[in-house]
């Protein structure tokens, strides 16, 4: 068996155990020399295969973490593993199969896009060099930079910039890739060209880890989030758990019944109503109101109404993070 | 790859810097506490070792030789380099030696990117200096062996031997001699002699001589002032093997595009080339520098400084005696004896008129051309007491306390009232006070320091006079008002008891 | 906030709604195409001797340092009527006799007027702090280049820039020497000559001498690189070192530590011009270097390897 199969082995079962996570993380914290606390003991769970979305306002600890995950800091507290990889230790063997954009692109001004790239996939002791054209190309192919390949970095636009950093982390085909605000600065078109781009990714079963202070640029594509308030993680789940955050009511004159019939759906926060108005309330889950319908008939409650009352995810967020967003 | 924590990291430079430490100091710990071991002497089985040693011909060798002085008025206590690229300095001065035999000899100075040589190859002598390119060649008398000239047995003359044997003659009821701690010199085993002044008054607190335990020639000579442990002055080998250098050393073809001068130097010359050349009679002087590039200032024209070098007054001095007219004068090539003009003209007196200027240096051409000798009379009116041995410095006392001692010269007191007010005082006709005047040499050397001397010194006065006293760690010097100037390695009490009984 | 806690941990949800498609098959798994070490080195330090050289300031250097030369010998050859035996240079007293020296004359010039250091100051400088100042650092570290990896690689392109720097004014100089001057055997400080072939080989070895002692302030320049992230700090931060050095170096009190000084050994080449040749200056100055480089290669190393990387 070569040395490199049993590493690919090694790292197939190390994920196993770690049950498909691109991304944990335990008590993870930082706390910076003058004494402040960036990042107050997170555990990350980012399934892989998932496109999550970190969220938060600025100032709230994103960045830090992500630096944090990447190795460009220590964490003063806690672990993480990147694609079932412990780190830092097994740092050289997960971070080239981890495509990475932080904080704004950064590149050398007096080179081309294209000359930027060969000089990140040079300094990558584990990409092929006889391939390092034509993957350059591609990855400027699919971030639409192709044709302005040649053109110095410093000529090209905020959002040209910004394409010419996701292009890094496309370099090679990648497991994961982290974004750090990649919409930032964008304009409405662009946003939806670099939410276009997320989806490409993610359909190739890349795990997509994507930061933003802006919940509606990423709620589009994210199957899963997790929200930074003040240095800590304040909710982390699937989207649809989170709307799964609905409620349901239901009007019946046989409230005792329908609470039953709902306690055996195995709903959670059954609720009957003060006498007169009749009203059974539980949270929904992630049950579907057809079904809950179905087998209240099923079972004989007389169903005068159903409702779903859902709060906008907007609302959930502004809750979630005490003052909404965009507040440093 | 950051497995390391940040502290073992650090550690990493730490240890390196402290590596680094550790190394230096050992070495440094271990040259200084080295202790050969080697069968016990008394002082006096080493002294019959170094007669011994002394009067055995060395042989072929290789040796560089560093002296470092440190008497506390470096200016005074070392001659000025002359034409030297390094200037006045404090720091080690060393030379390097190629000797396979008396008449075969190189020595070279090697300052930062200069070097002056001095190639003996049987009657020939080579003077290089890289700093002017120029190369003398000094064709020596034939009949004469030159390595009879130097010190008794063909050791190298002004090596440690020398010093040592100048020294041992101090040796006596003046004198506590005994054994100290082996050492390496030179990465060499070595025996150590002191000799410790009985007396009270002298300044010298021991010194030491390092003597080869193999060769029994002295390696290092060290002098050490009364109290304390620092050393003031010391002369010895820093590398030395024995073996023939290689014969290139010593022949020489001038380079091309080197200003060549030639010189013949006739048999009754020597006492001055003695003097002026290192190495004319063996090796010369040790010093490095001082006569030899001397020399070449009066070849090649003054140093870069321009003023006349003492070698320069001291070679007019001389030729200013009728009696002592060197013969081989005439015969100097026109560019030579041109320069020599240019240097009397320097060292004439400043309130000349300019014919009277002009007339001297014709004369003073005539003479130098042999034609027609300076009468006293011209010589009188160079404001100088220009005789050789009217100005010549003598020894008072003897042993440990001997006091080096002008006779008292008006010219010597009225530079030191220029130095003090500004005014050489009523009633002088005007010396040479500026440019160093044509006085006998040590006292031009120290005419020319006088005033930083007078700066360090402090006002003495007593039974004997007034004066001034420069104390120095190794060296007290007194200037007295009548301008007689006295130093050695004395308490000021002998200096002052020797101007009172040199007056009396 | 109630559901603050609650929802912290996510396990059992992870494989309900969300189809989890872990990819770990892919063709180009860097572990099994794991390219020969060597060649990834030789790769890297390649585009990083290209970012060296190609960088427009660093051209501007090496096209100032190019001219130099021309522009001392221009001088020289019409001064070199007055040049007398006592002032100058060392070697400028052999200049009008032999043009080879010029080369001699300009790189002493270029070391004690800090232009030669300059140079291996601001490429030094730079390093490290340019690249966290660009943001291109944390680029470099996520790919990973490896932190030690990238330490290595950029000392070893900044000495073959103080090589190609010194060998670049020895070079002009040795060509304006031939144009301007007379050229023929070498006359040595001792006064003996060596063959013109000989005496260029001297030259170019105390071009690569003054390398090494360019390469031993590079990395002096490398670690104050790691400590700041202000280039010019760092590149300050160098010339003062080698201004202080020089200034201890003159003042004979401190005559104790001359020999520990970084920048002593720098003209201790003119052993090789003499004759039996001295080789003790030029193996003195190596040490020295090389124990320079040691000791702030190592304090590089260790901030670097250790350090946040918030730029």
């Amino acid at each position: 068996m070569s040395l490199s199969a049993q590493l690919a082995g090694a790292i197939h079962a190390s994920t196993e155990t770690d049950a498909g996570f691109a991304v944990t993380s335990s008590g993870l914290s930082k706390r910076f020399g003058g004494g402040q606390l960036a990042v107050d003991q997170i555990d990350l769970a980012v399934p892989a295969g998932s496109v999550y979305g970190f969220l938060g306002p600025n100032g709230s600890g994103k960045t830090t973490t992500i630096r944090m995950l990447l190795g460009l800091i220590r964490p003063t507290a806690g672990s993480h593993a990147m694609l079932g990889l412990p780190m830092p230790g097994r740092q050289a063997d997960a971070l080239p199969l981890v495509g990475s954009l932080v904080e704004g692109p950064a590149f050398y001004p007096h080179l081309s896009g294209r000359a930027n790239l060969t000089r990140l996939d040079a300094a990558d002791a584990t990409a092929d060099a006889a391939t390092a054209r034509r993957r350059i190309d591609a990855a400027l192919a699919r971030v639409g930079l192709l044709g302005a390949a040649d053109k110095r970095y410093k000529a090209y636009s905020l959002g040209m910039k910004q394409r010419l950093g996701i292009a890094t982390s496309l370099l090679r085909p990648r497991q994961l890739v982290i974004l750090d605000e990649p919409t930032n600065g964008l304009d409405p078109q662009g946003t939806r060209e670099v939410r276009a781009l997320i989806r490409q990714i993610a359909a190739d079963g890349t795990t997509v880890f994507v930061s933003s202070h802006l919940l509606a640029e990423v709620e589009q594509v994210c199957t899963h989030v997790g929200v930074m308030r003040a240095g800590r993680l304040v909710y982390q789940g699937s989207l649809a758990q989170l709307r799964g955050q609905a409620g349901l009511l239901v009007r019946t004159p046989k409230p005792e019944l329908a609470a039953q019939v709902l306690a055996e759906l195995g709903l959670a926060g059954i609720r009957q109503g003060d006498g007169a108005d009749q009203e059974v309330t539980a949270e929904l889950g992630a049950m579907l109101p057809e079904v809950i319908c179905e087998r209240l008939v099923l079972a004989g409650v007389p169903v005068a109404g159903l409702e779903t009352p859902r709060r906008s995810l907007e609302d959930e967020f502004v809750e979630l993070t005490g003052e909404g967003f965009d507040v440093d | 790859m950051r497995k390391l924590s940040v502290r073992t990291r650090w550690a990493v430079p730490v240890g390196v810097v402290a590596v680094t430490g550790i190394v230096i100091a050992a070495a440094a710990v271990a040259s200084a506490a080295a202790v050969p071991s080697l069968p016990s002497r008394t002082p006096r089985q080493l002294l019959t070792e170094i007669a011994q040693g002394m009067a055995t011909p060395l042989g072929p060798l290789t040796a560089t030789v560093q002296q470092t002085a440190n008497l506390g008025f470096p200016a005074l206590a070392l001659p000025a380099q002359e034409g030297g690229a390094s200037g006045p300095s404090a720091g080690p001065q060393s030379v390097t030696i190629w000797y396979r035999d008396p008449r075969h000899v190189r020595v070279a100075e090697q300052v930062l990117a200069g070097e002056t040589d001095l190639r003996r190859d049987g009657r020939t002598l080579w003077v290089w200096n890289s700093k002017t390119q120029t190369a003398t060649r000094y064709m020596l008398p034939a009949r004469k062996s030159h390595g009879g000239s130097g010190p008794a047995g063909g050791s190298v003359p002004g090596t440690p031997s020398a010093a040592a044997a100048q020294l041992l003659t101090a040796i006596g009821p003046t004198t506590v001699v005994s054994v100290q701690r082996n050492v390496y010199v030179a990465r060499r085993a070595a025996y150590q002699l002191s000799l410790v002044p009985r007396s009270s008054k002298s300044l010298v607190g021991s010194v030491v001589i390092a003597i080869d335990a193999r060769r029994h020639i002295p390696l290092r000579v060290e002098v050490y002032p009364r109290g304390s442990s620092t050393v003031a002055y010391s002369i010895g080998f820093t590398a030395l093997s024995f073996g023939p250098p290689a014969a290139s050393n010593f022949n020489f073809t001038p380079p091309s595009g080197a200003t060549v001068k030639k010189v013949t130097v006739p048999g009754n010359l020597t006492s001055i080339l003695g003097q002026a050349v290192p190495g004319a009679a063996g090796l010369g002087s040790l010093v490095p520098g001082a006569p030899g590039a001397g020399l070449g200032s009066l070849s090649f024209g003054p140093g870069a400084h321009g003023s006349v070098t003492p070698a320069t007054a001291r070679l007019i001095t001389g030729m200013l005696a009728p009696a002592k007219l060197p013969k081989f004068l005439p015969a100097l090539p026109p560019q030579v004896r041109r320069q020599i003009e240019a240097q009397f003209a320097k060292s004439l007196p400043a309130g000349l008129s300019k014919a009277r200027r002009a007339a001297l240096i014709k004369a003073f051409a005539r003479h130098l051309l042999g034609r027609r000798p300076l009468s006293r009379g011209v010589i009188a009116q160079l404001g100088t007491n220009a005789g050789p041995a009217t100005a010549a410095p003598r020894v008072i006392g003897a042993g440990w306390l001997s006091v080096v001692a002008t006779p008292p010269s008006p010219q010597v007191a009225a530079a030191v009232r220029l130095a003090l007010h500004g005014s050489p005082g009523a009633g002088q006709s005007s010396p040479a006070y500026n440019s160093a005047p044509a006085v006998s040499p040590p006292a031009g050397q120290v005419l020319a320091a006088l005033p930083a001397l007078l700066r360090a010194a402090t006002p003495v006065h007593g039974t004997w006079g007034r004066g001034w006293l420069l104390q120095t760690a190794l060296v007290n010097v007194l200037v007295t008002t009548k301008g007689q100037i006295l130093a050695g390695a004395v308490t000021p009490s002998v200096l002052y008891a020797d101007v009172a009984a040199d007056a009396g | 906030m109630s559901i603050e806690q609650g929802d912290r941990a996510l396990p059992q949800a992870a494989g309900g709604a969300v189809a989890v498609r872990p990819r770990l098959d892919w063709p180009d798994e860097p572990r099994l195409a794991q390219r020969n070490p060597v060649s990834a080195w030789l790769r890297f330090f390649a585009s990083e001797i290209r970012l060296v050289f190609g960088r427009p300031r660093n051209l501007a250097l090496l096209g100032v340092l190019g001219f130099v030369p021309v522009f001392f010998g221009v001088v020289f050859r019409l001064t070199i009527s007055s040049v007398d035996g006592g002032g100058g240079p060392p070697f400028l007293n052999q200049l009008a006799g032999n043009g080879v020296f010029l080369a001699l004359v300009v790189l002493t010039v270029m070391l004690t007027v800090l232009l030669l250091p300059l140079s291996a100051a601001v490429v030094s400088g730079d390093a490290i702090a340019g690249e966290a100042a660009l943001g291109t650092l944390r680029g470099l570290l996520t790919v990973p280049a490896g932190r030690t990896r990238l330490l290595a690689v950029k000392y070893a392109a900044i000495v073959v820039f103080s090589l190609a720097a010194c060998l670049l004014v020895a070079a002009m100089s040795l060509v304006m020497g031939l144009i301007l001057f007379h050229v023929g055997q070498v006359t040595l400080l001792s006064g003996t000559t060596v063959s013109l072939g000989a005496g260029v080989l001297r030259v170019l070895a105390v071009a690569v001498f003054a390398a090494a002692a360019m390469a031993s302030l590079s990395a002096i320049g490398l670690a104050a690189s790691t400590l700041t992230q202000h280039p010019v700090g760092a590149i300050a931060g160098v010339l003062i070192v080698t201004v202080a050095s020089e200034i201890c170096d003159q003042v004979p009190q401190l005559s104790a530590i001359h020999a520990y000084l970084p920048t002593h050994y720098w003209l201790s080449w003119d052993g090789l011009f003499r004759s039996p040749t001295d080789w003790s200056g030029v193996e003195h100055g190596l040490v020295s270097f090389a124990v320079y480089a040691v000791i702030f290669g190592s304090i590089a190393w260790a901030k670097l390897t250790s350090a946040d990387v918030s730029s």
